[in-house]
């Protein structure tokens, strides 16, 4: 008992010191993030009405992915509002939703609908979104009801 | 790797049979399909090419999708 009184003393001077830190972590818990597994996401890859649909995949700990993202941010910005939609899907780690997807979130103030697929059967759910698609991302789809055109850094 | 095999993307597993003739690629894809938990495991696929061709046998999925990071080429 007297171990614990003592433990929970020193938690909370702890506590007191850095109550930056503090905040900062319990707001990066409270940042919702849709996680959907691939029969979920389908959905989002496949709305007929008449918004068009910017679909991109990615993850924090994709580099080429990252230098994409500001781009993805500025269209968002600038046609929401033209009926365009822009979706950013992302594929980081579960277990990292919380330490890296979360705070890069924040950091880079990101904009866009973001939601987490967590699905590992990518090797069934990949050819589900392009047949042509070797799972190598960042990937982008944009469709609307119409047409659907497929983008990559190296068109594959 | 690129410019021999066309790897894309990391992690990018390539299966290679040396033979008369030069190297051949068995297998192209992902280590297993479960990239997150190692216990839920249920298909080794390199594990299964490389034995199969210890065996002398066709390499039964020679391809699967993984996502992966695109590679700079």
């Amino acid at each position: 008992m007297v171990c614990f009184s003592a433990c929970k003393q020193g938690n909370d001077s702890k506590v007191e010191s850095e109550p930056i830190v503090k905040t900062e972590e319990s707001s990066i818990e409270e940042i919702e993030l849709n996680v959907y597994n691939f029969n979920e996401l389908e959905p989002l890859l496949n709305i007929k009405d008449d918004k068009i649909y910017v679909i991109n995949f990615w993850a924090t700990w994709c580099a080429p992915c990252v230098k994409e993202l500001p781009y993805f941010e500025t269209l968002n910005e600038t046609y929401k509002s033209k009926n365009v939609e822009v979706i950013l899907v992302s594929l980081d780690f579960p277990k990292q939703y919380d330490t890296k997807l979360k705070p890069f979130m924040v950091k880079h103030k990101l904009e866009s609908k973001i939601v987490a697929l967590d699905d590992v059967d990518s090797n069934t759910w990949i050819p589900k979104v392009d047949k042509n698609w070797s799972g190598a991302i960042p990937r982008t789809i944009i469709y609307n009801k119409r047409k659907r055109i497929y983008f990559s850094l190296f068109n594959r | 790797m690129y410019p021999q095999f066309g790897a894309t993307k990391t992690p990018h597993i390539y299966v290679v049979e040396k033979t008369e003739k030069g190297n051949v690629i068995k297998y192209i894809g992902a280590i297993d399909d479960n990239y997150q938990d190692a216990d839920a495991v249920k298909s080794r696929y390199v594990e299964a090419a490389v034995n199969a061709l210890l065996k002398g046998q066709e390499v039964e999925v020679k391809e699967t999708k993984a996502i992966g990071c695109s590679i700079k080429v």
